[in-house]
């Protein structure tokens, strides 16, 4: 059973102490059971992304976070997948595999207006913007082949070249050449996350590994879980559980009735204790990686498929 | 005449692997740790002891191949600067984080965003090398064709900084006002999410050679990175870069020169010789092929090492504007070389940065000796291979430096502006 919540700089202590309360908040879930923490804010149920750019707080966060997987929550629609791919590259070697992404098609107005002009959507073509980058993303990582490295001193051999090529991905949105320069990250993909209510996955044939879904109460979360297996969703999914225990409301008391998650995603205003609560109905996963924990197989690339072919 | 600075600033220039092509291949060097955050735990530390204003990491937005075949020999550091830096951060208190960031291939709002988080992160260590990125294979990464022209990259960068400056100071500011910018390249209507910036405005460093990056380094750099092979080149680049400060109306001590210097330490200067020596040979000639192909965007290793350079089918072919490349590789045309003599030469003979081969107390010697001269503020230090030269010289020579008073003994602040004697914009 997977436990998760969000992690984002707290709203109520001064500029200085804003790390030092970060890394205690990242101790209180860890020691309080959670296994996967995505660097972004909830906004009612809804995960957005956070106020510290989740790509500088994955690796800051890295060797504090040790076993506990980390999800970044990304400003898709303003995200360029040659940077995201290889922030994400790099970060999933600095975690030891244990990256997940959460490309957001969420924004602010202030966010949008800022980016300005050069990144103007019309709302209609969000879904498909927001999609294509993570289409383009996954495409520069196929640049690399799992095995490209051979990092032999004595032949004087670091690469197969034959193992790293350009893409020339061509989508809706981005065109993307590559190859990137970055390794394949080590899970192959880091983990890609989902929120059900997100935009995103209005794009025809988006397929996340794992999804966020339901909120309300058990019944309604069980039958929306329902509701995506039978339209074919077969990755993980985390029912997003409200309210705090200390409060004596019902949805974190009601957990157990939900029927088909594989964890949950707390959206509790007191994550710790919530998930303090939820930890003895289930056992953490086991893996090194995050893709092992969450049974998930390391996606390949559709060229070394044709390597294969070819040899 | 060079007035001379008063103290010596030190940055670590710490791409994975060092400074020498075939360095990665050295009994002591550790390519494979370079994929590991605990190597960069132990590299911050290191940098940390030697009491570095910053460790700086190069970029560049481009695969390493030439018309689509990636080298085979050189060693590619491959993870993403940035988040080493964040990591590096994490382990450390003092030393400064320099990330080089594209103008040209990123917007102001999310460059603003990266580095209020990075500063936030590192409570003020930030600093942000810009670059306006002068490879042709970048445009075509960013899905557009050709990279734009250099004069218009540099106009662009200007304004760039002055959105994102306005973006930074608008956090420092209690009323919390709303940017309003709308210029040439940006019309924007922003304000960060991020809720504190320790420095006020991360540190602004830069890289530029031509008259258009001296004018932009002089109206907008408080730090600048440069080759300077010779004290007397040294000398000539930190006056003219003074003299367009303070024609930019600014203080020129406000501006430091930190000019690249790559060296091999020993603990005598024989021994350091050998260890140059066998530094460069570990760059074979196939190695120094693909070095060259790499750096004119043309895939040599189609012919023979030992064919004559194809001078008219490389520029006909060549990812770089013909021209350049055609004047680059007449000498070598001239003297009647092969692909392989030139490539290793060219591979092997020092370009640009100054490189050091000695021992520790004569590079102490060197240091100062360019900072008495005027030479330059301090030294971005490329350590011959990692980590063993960096080891080295902040074991032996720092220790110097500290003893003569040119380095600091301990840090006094805690930010990189402090570190750097700039002002705090605060
Ligand atoms: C010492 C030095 C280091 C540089 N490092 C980088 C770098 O890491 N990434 C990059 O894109 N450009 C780098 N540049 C390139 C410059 O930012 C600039 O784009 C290029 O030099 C062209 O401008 P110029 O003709 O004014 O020099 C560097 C330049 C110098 C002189």
């Amino acid at each position: 059973m997977i436990l998760s919540t969000c992690l984002d700089l707290a709203a109520d202590v001064a500029g200085p102490q804003l790390m030092a309360r970060l890394r205690a908040d990242l101790s209180a879930c860890k020691a309080a059971g959670a296994d996967m923490l995505l660097l972004g804010r909830q906004d009612g149920a809804l995960v957005v992304p956070g106020r510290l750019d989740a790509l500088i707080g994955a690796p800051s966060l890295a060797g504090d976070a040790q076993g506990v997987a980390l999800v970044a929550v990304l400003p898709t629609l303003f995200s360029l997948p040659f940077h995201v791919a290889r922030g994400l590259s790099a970060a999933d070697f600095l975690t030891g595999g244990t990256m997940g992404w959460l490309p957001s098609a969420v924004t602010t107005s202030l966010r949008t207006t800022g980016f300005g002009a050069e990144y103007a959507i019309d709302a209609s073509d969000i879904p498909a913007k927001a999609a294509d980058m993570v289409r383009a993303t996954q495409a520069l990582w196929d640049s690399w082949d799992g095995d490209a490295l051979v990092i032999d001193k004595a032949t004087g051999r670091y690469l197969d070249t034959s193992r790293v090529r350009r893409v020339d991905y061509r989508g809706t949105h981005f065109d993307v050449m590559g190859p990137l320069n970055a390794a394949r990250p080590p899970q192959g993909y880091p983990v890609l996350v989902a929120d059900e209510q997100d935009a995103i996955l209005r794009a025809p044939d988006y397929r996340p590994d794992l999804l966020l879904v339901g909120g309300d109460d058990a019944v309604g979360t069980s039958s929306a879980i329902a509701a995506w297996r039978e339209r074919g969703f077969s990755g993980r999914i985390l029912a997003k559980v409200a309210s705090a225990v200390v409060a004596g409301a019902c949805p974190i008391d009601q957990a157990g009735a939900i029927i088909g998650a594989d964890g949950f995603h707390v959206i509790a205003a007191d994550a710790p204790s919530a998930l303090a609560a939820l930890r003895p109905s289930g056992t953490p996963p086991t893996g090194a990686t995050l893709r092992e924990r969450l049974s998930l197989a390391v996606p390949a690339t559709p060229h070394s498929a044709n390597r294969s072919i070819a040899a | 005449m060079s007035k001379p600075a008063r103290e010596l600033h030190i940055w670590a220039f710490l791409q994975g692997i060092g400074f020498y092509p075939g360095g990665w291949r050295h009994p002591l060097a550790q390519p494979r740790s370079v994929f590991d955050r605990a190597y960069y735990e132990d590299v911050a530390r290191l940098a940390e002891r030697g009491r570095f204003d910053a460790i700086v990491f190069g970029d560049q937005l481009q695969g390493r191949d030439a018309a689509g075949r990636t080298p085979e020999r050189l060693a590619i550091p491959t993870l993403d600067p940035f988040t080493l830096l964040s990591a590096m951060g994490a382990v450390t208190e003092r030393v400064g984080l320099v990330a080089t960031v594209s103008t040209t291939y990123n917007a102001p709002m999310g460059v603003a965003e990266r580095f209020a988080s990075l500063d936030l992160a590192s409570s003020g260590r930030a600093g942000w090398n810009i670059v306006t990125t002068a490879h042709p294979n970048a445009a075509p990464n960013f899905g557009e064709r050709d990279l734009m022209e250099k004069g218009l990259r540099y106009r662009r960068a200007e304004e760039f900084v002055n959105v994102t400056t306005q973006l930074w100071d608008a956090v420092d500011d209690p009323a919390r006002p709303i940017v309003r910018h709308k210029g040439e390249w940006f019309d924007v209507e922003g304000q960060l999410d991020t809720p504190y910036v320790p420095q006020g405005r991360p540190v602004l460093v830069q890289a530029g050679q031509s008259g258009d990056g001296r004018d932009f380094a002089a109206r907008t750099a408080e730090a600048i990175f440069c080759p300077a092979a010779t004290l007397e080149a040294g000398q000539a680049f930190r006056d003219d870069i003074r003299e367009r400060v303070a024609r930019a109306g600014r203080d020129p001590d406000g501006v430091k020169i930190m000019p690249g210097l790559a060296f091999v330490l020993a603990d005598t200067e024989e021994a350091a010789q050998r260890k140059e020596r066998e530094l460069l040979e570990m760059a074979d000639d196939g190695l120094c092929i693909e070095y060259l192909s790499e750096s004119i965007g043309y895939d040599l290793t189609r012919h023979a090492a030992s064919d004559l350079i194809p001078i008219d089918t490389i520029v006909a072919e060549c990812e770089f504007p013909a021209e350049d490349i055609r004047r680059m590789l007449t000498p070598g045309v001239e003297r009647g070389q092969t692909i392989a003599d030139y490539c290793r030469g060219y591979a092997r003979q020092p370009r640009g940065h100054a490189i050091f081969v000695g021992t520790a107390e004569q590079l102490a010697d060197r240091m100062g000796h360019w900072i008495d001269e005027g030479g330059c503020d301090g030294f971005t230090l490329q350590p011959g291979f990692m980590p063993e030269e960096l080891r080295l010289f902040v074991d032996h020579t720092v220790p110097l430096l500290q003893q003569r008073g040119l380095l600091r003994t301990d840090y006094e602040g805690t930010t990189l502006r402090n570190h750097l004697g700039l002002s705090t914009r605060r």
